[in-house]
């Protein structure tokens, strides 16, 4: 089905990717994700849809892809690629037009290495020039021109990232929809994946970026649309001049701008007098074969919040599995009391089919005995504390991202566990969901909790942690 | 060995074994045993100490047989009784029938691992798609599901100190670790599968060659130079 060359009234600029009256189940009798949208990305435009987590901004991009309801879903209304139905183009001629990265980037490829991965784009769209150049090509302008033969699995969340997206560059698409594309990014990777996304964008390839978080696309951004919680469209047309002037758009949903929402927040003060809780002395770790640290030392206070920054691969995750006592060490390492760990991935801590088990197992394990009756109403009160009552019966793995990483800090209070260890506890969130679970936090280290965070964010540590220590090349420093 | 076409050398080499599966030829066995290992061995890029480590479990295997055939033979043939081992009487066929049985062991042994050590996977499946038409959907499945290993592997272990830490003891196989990442793998699966699509990957279409595979004459001089001996071999030796 071809209609006329659609080109946007206002503006006068051909539209590339719109849609009119989306409407997304997941089930047939399911209420709708979002209902009756209707939206249109320009050529050469990078937008980006802003809204809170689970408010289907994903499921929109997945559907605008062509990937929903093939992959999962009904959809009704209409969607176009330039003038021609989405349906009607088959997977090789809609990669030649349009293409998507992902939010997790360890699910994305199909192949070992790295060329390997971009020649099995070019080979799906029957690229007619030189292959081989063209995969040098496409790694140079994403700077992974030293990283041909890699094995894909041994890279970092950001390379594998710029791998995507010069894969999603080899089929030749003219638009590029990115979903979350950051979440799993440290701030360095992020800040150079932008770059050359804003460098690909100036030489006319349009983007369609959802986010929760405007801070990287800011320098390039052309507008921004905003999806409520309900799953629909309040705002089609926020200017980056408008920014400013239009931040309670943002606030006001629970969405971050910039990091206001730390004004004011300061830490806790630490309480008197001062009690250790973990003593390390010369910790020497080897992880897959690779000497982390040799000889590090630190010392944690009873009742406050430490963070640990740095970037990618600087050992943070090593440094918490190792005072969480999960991996071997050389050197002495005290604590005072048992310790928690909330991993950066909180699927992987889920142990039984609802969320109310999920609770009850650690306080079953933190009391040694049979599930009793006091157990139950604890495990209840937790559950209205953080929020998650409602989904009490509900499986652990359909919550919400931000709800499974309240669940599985919540799965470690629980047990009654002085120390807790935190890796990235905020990643992927959006502002509510941050300052609730830092709330909480708070509100345990004021009753004499002891936490470690391992963060990439500077603000957040700032604004909570009693001390900053930055891990870089296997040494601390206290940031100040 | 490396620079032959992956696909062809796998069905001589099955073909190979098909036609010595027919016989209980000891010497022949024992000859298809050494040349393999000595084609394996001569070529470059296979890891000698590799070799040995894999090689270890088929002589152990091959030995074990050995004891089995020459001490429980179910031989009835009194007349040939020639030595006693302790207290056992032995008999001439014993050692006839524990040398077919380890020999064979080896030989199998031999054919495998001159496949296995001297073929890069991806070529292998390449070439069954470009030689033997495997359907492309298979053929990147497999490599999908190939490469998906290391990422089980990590994930195993992040499991498992996910569990120590809450306090709960499960064994090395036990559901409680395998229930998480069965839910993972079906998700990855999926989010794999719509990568692939969105990269343009599409089982009807017409699809470029990036992995061109060479095939030539040497493959079926190959095939028919390698079966032709082993033919020649049951027959002479």
């Amino acid at each position: 089905m071809r209609l006329e060359n659609r080109v946007d009234e206002v503006s006068g600029q051909h539209v590339i990717l719109s849609c009119r009256n989306l409407t997304f189940r997941y089930e047939e009798n399911a209420p709708p994700v979002f209902e009756n949208v209707s939206c249109a990305v320009k050529y050469g435009e990078a937008v980006v849809l802003a809204g809170p987590s689970g408010c289907g901004k994903s499921t929109l991009a997945y559907c605008l892809a062509g990937l929903y309801p093939e992959y999962a879903g009904t959809l009704t209304g209409e969607l176009y690629i330039r003038n021609t139905a989405v349906s009607f183009l088959s997977p090789s001629q809609r990669a030649r037009r349009i293409s998507i990265m992902f939010q997790n980037p360890d699910n994305q490829f199909c192949m070992g290495r790295v060329d390997h991965e971009i020649l099995f784009a070019l080979e799906n769209i029957s690229y007619a020039g030189d292959m081989l150049a063209r995969t040098r090509e496409l790694l140079r302008l994403v700077g992974l021109e030293d990283a041909e033969t890699a094995p894909i699995h041994s890279l970092s969340g950001g390379t594998k990232q710029k791998i995507a997206l010069a894969t999603a560059m080899a089929t030749g698409a003219e638009a590029l929809i990115l979903d979350e594309p950051f979440a799993n990014v440290d701030p360095k990777s992020c800040a150079e994946l932008a770059k050359k996304l804003e460098i690909f964008n100036k030489n006319g390839l349009t983007l369609f970026i959802v986010d929760h978080k405007l801070d990287y696309w800011r320098p390039f951004l052309s507008r921004v649309m905003i999806m409520d919680r309900d799953g629909h469209i309040t705002e089609t047309d926020i200017y980056p001049s408008e920014l400013e002037r239009r931040k309670n758009a943002f606030t006001d949903r629970g969405l971050f701008f910039a990091d206001e929402w730390l004004d004011g927040r300061t830490p806790l003060p630490s309480p008197k007098p001062e009690e250790s809780a973990v003593v390390i002395k010369d910790l020497a770790v080897s992880y897959g074969g690779k000497q982390v640290f040799s000889s590090l030392s630190l010392e944690v206070m009873k009742g406050t919040i430490t963070a640990l920054i740095g970037g990618n691969g600087s050992g943070k995750s090593t440094l918490l599995l190792a005072i969480a006592g999960l991996i071997r060490f050389r050197g002495n390492l005290g604590v005072s009391s048992k310790v928690g760990l909330v991993f950066q991935n909180p699927r992987y801590q889920f142990l039984s089919q609802n969320v109310r088990d999920e609770i009850l197992i650690t306080l079953k394990n933190a009391h040694r005995s049979k599930p009793s009756k006091d157990d139950t109403a604890e495990a209840e009160a937790l559950l209205v504390e953080f929020g998650l009552l409602r989904y009490a019966d509900a499986s652990p793995y359909i919550l919400s991202q931000g709800q499974q990483r309240r669940l599985a800090l919540l799965s470690m209070l629980a047990g009654s566990r002085p120390i807790l260890l935190l890796d990235e506890p905020t990643y992927a969130q959006d502002e509510q969901a941050t300052s609730f679970i830092m709330d909480l936090l708070q509100k345990r280290v004021s009753r004499g909790l002891t936490a470690i965070i391992a963060t990439h964010d500077h603000a957040l540590a700032r604004a909570f942690a009693n001390r900053i220590l930055s891990l870089d090349d296997g040494t601390l420093s206290e940031l100040k | 060995m490396n620079k032959l076409n992956p696909g062809y050398k796998f069905l001589t080499l099955l073909i190979a074994s098909l036609v010595l599966s027919i016989t209980y030829n000891i010497r022949l066995n024992i000859v298809v045993f050494i040349v393999s290992f000595a084609a394996t061995a001569l070529t470059r890029s296979v890891n000698k100490k590799k070799l040995f480590l894999v090689l270890l479990p088929f002589f152990l295997t091959s030995a074990g047989l050995f004891m089995s055939g020459f001490l429980f033979s179910s031989a009835d043939n009194i007349a040939n009784v020639t030595a006693a081992a302790g207290e056992r009487v032995v008999y001439v066929t014993s050692w006839d029938s524990a040398l077919k049985l380890s020999s064979r062991v080896l030989a199998f042994g031999g054919i495998g691992i001159l496949f296995a050590l001297t073929t890069n996977s991806m070529d292998f499946i390449m070439s069954l798609m470009q030689q033997f038409r495997l359907p492309p959907k298979f053929a990147y499945g497999l490599l999908a599901a190939y490469h998906f290993f290391p990422v089980v592997r990590d994930e195993y272990e992040i499991v498992r100190s996910a569990l120590a830490v809450r306090g709960i003891k499960a064994g090395p196989l036990s559901k409680k670790r395998f229930f998480p990442m069965l839910v993972h793998a079906f998700e990855r699966s999926e989010s794999i599968a719509m990568a692939m699509e969105s990269r343009g990957f599409d089982s009807d279409a017409e699809r470029g060659v990036a992995f061109s595979v060479p095939f030539g004459k040497i493959d079926f001089v190959f095939l028919f130079a390698v079966n032709a001996g082993v033919i020649a071999g049951i027959m002479l030796i």
